[in-house]
């Protein structure tokens, strides 16, 4: 009796996380473990989830095919997934269908990040419009290479506007269009809180959300800060 | 809670000889249309990477603050910069406080003077934050605590009219040894450690 009140108390907490490590070389402790917490029924428990790609420096990112292969039927038992974290996204290659594997997510998700995204702003912007009640936003690493705007993608309009109210995280990203695409696809950003680190469009977000943000993160280390800072050295030289 | 803010006429003055210096700078941190603006944060970490410019940058982003309201300037602390070793077993929890090592305590004496000096620019008030896991919280307020009596002692925090507000941000510990925040992993390569 008491073993079973502790489980109770504990269980929340224990599964509040879940990191899978989509492995390109064999099968892994992450996809194990989530197995293994959906035959115990153990997945409404999980509140976060990050597919994480390992290891880090392979090129592969997370396409339906490696996915769903593993986890597609699995993914609905997350039913009170409060935040999602995935690696690598090719969400190009889930195009049209990218709302039949996320779209269960989107009574819950408030939180979402994204690194290295891969896909046109369009089709990014769609997968974010997946998630209707979204607070927290956090694309890292997005870089304009090989970005490929396909011409159909304007067409692509996103199925909701979520409220992002919340914090904006952006570390080395240099996606400038993503961020226009978001001001005109969304009707402007209301992000309270900014955590900026080597973003190129600073001026952009902080006019976007002058009228709400609160609180703002920077960083001295910051290179375009230390970029500037250089500039005004030089100055002072001349 | 009192606040005070005091805007002295030298540091409105020397505000107003920054701006002018640092045009290029505020192309891409003026502040001055953020109207709501109420806290600006930063890491302890990001301080001691930029070493001497981490002032100038401070001073320059904060003198374009023009919002009514008062601002806080919070640094925040993350385990590893407190000298917490959560990470690494075995975690004695009765190791004492004041064992912080010198290095430790000069860093934290730096950061510190950035803030004076980033004080004469506009008054704020300046808040230190234990970003800590939640079993950690109690040691590292206390840690800050005592590097603030102990700064004050040595003339250092004695330059604020006030005394620094201490906080903490509570974290839950990660279950599984590879599960972490989405979005943040040392895994994350390419990301500097000063904003992880």
């Amino acid at each position: 009796m008491t073993c079973y009140s502790w489980y109770i108390a504990t269980a929340p907490h224990l599964h509040h996380s879940l990191t899978i490590d989509d492995n390109i070389h064999f099968s892994n402790m992450g996809y194990r473990s989530f197995q293994t917490s959906y035959r115990l029924g153990l997945l409404s428990l999980v509140k976060r989830l990050r597919i994480r790609r390992w290891p880090y420096w392979s090129k592969i990112g997370v396409t339906p095919g490696r996915l769903c292969r593993r986890t597609f039927h699995r993914l609905s038992a997350l039913t009170n997934l409060r935040e999602l974290g995935i690696d690598d996204l090719e969400v190009s290659r889930f195009m049209p269908r990218i709302q039949r594997c996320f779209g269960h997510f989107s009574p819950t998700l408030q939180f979402l990040a994204l690194r290295d995204p891969r896909g046109s702003c369009q089709q990014i912007l769609y997968f974010i419009g997946l998630f209707p009640n979204l607070q927290d936003l956090k694309p890292q690493s997005c870089s304009s290479e090989g970005e490929q705007e396909i011409t159909g993608d304007t067409t692509l309009i996103p199925l909701s506007t979520p409220p992002l109210r919340g914090w904006l995280t952006l570390t080395c990203f240099t996606r400038v269009t993503l961020i226009r695409d978001m001001i005109a696809l969304f009707g402007g950003l209301r992000f309270r809180r900014m955590d900026l680190f080597g973003v190129k469009c600073v001026r952009l977000l902080l006019d976007a959300c002058a009228e709400t943000l609160e609180t703002l993160r920077l960083y001295p280390t910051d290179s375009y800060g230390e970029v500037f800072l250089k500039e005004r050295e030089g100055d002072k030289l001349k | 809670m009192v606040r005070c803010f005091s805007k002295r006429e030298k540091g409105i003055n020397s505000s107003e000889e920054f701006v002018a210096n640092n045009r290029a700078l505020l192309r891409d941190f003026n502040l001055s249309r953020n109207k709501s603006l109420r806290t600006l944060e930063t890491t302890g970490k990001s301080i001691d990477d930029a070493k001497g410019t981490a002032s100038d940058f401070l001073m320059t982003v904060l003198s374009s603050v023009t919002s009514p309201v008062p601002v806080d300037v919070v640094i925040i602390y993350q385990d590893i910069h407190l000298e917490i070793p959560f990470i690494y077993p075995p975690y004695n929890p009765i190791m004492p406080i004041y064992c912080y090592s010198l290095q430790t305590f000069l860093l934290y004496q730096q950061r510190l003077e950035v803030s004076h000096k980033v004080y004469s620019t506009r008054g704020f008030r300046l808040v230190l934050c234990a970003d800590v896991c939640d079993r950690v919280v109690e040691r590292a307020i206390q840690g800050l605590e005592d590097f603030v009596k102990v700064g004050k002692m040595e003339g250092g925090s004695s330059h604020f009219p006030y005394k620094p507000l201490i906080i903490s941000e509570r974290r839950l510990l990660c279950t599984r040894k590879y599960d972490n925040l989405p979005g943040v992993s040392g895994h994350w390569y390419g990301v500097p450690p000063s904003v992880l």
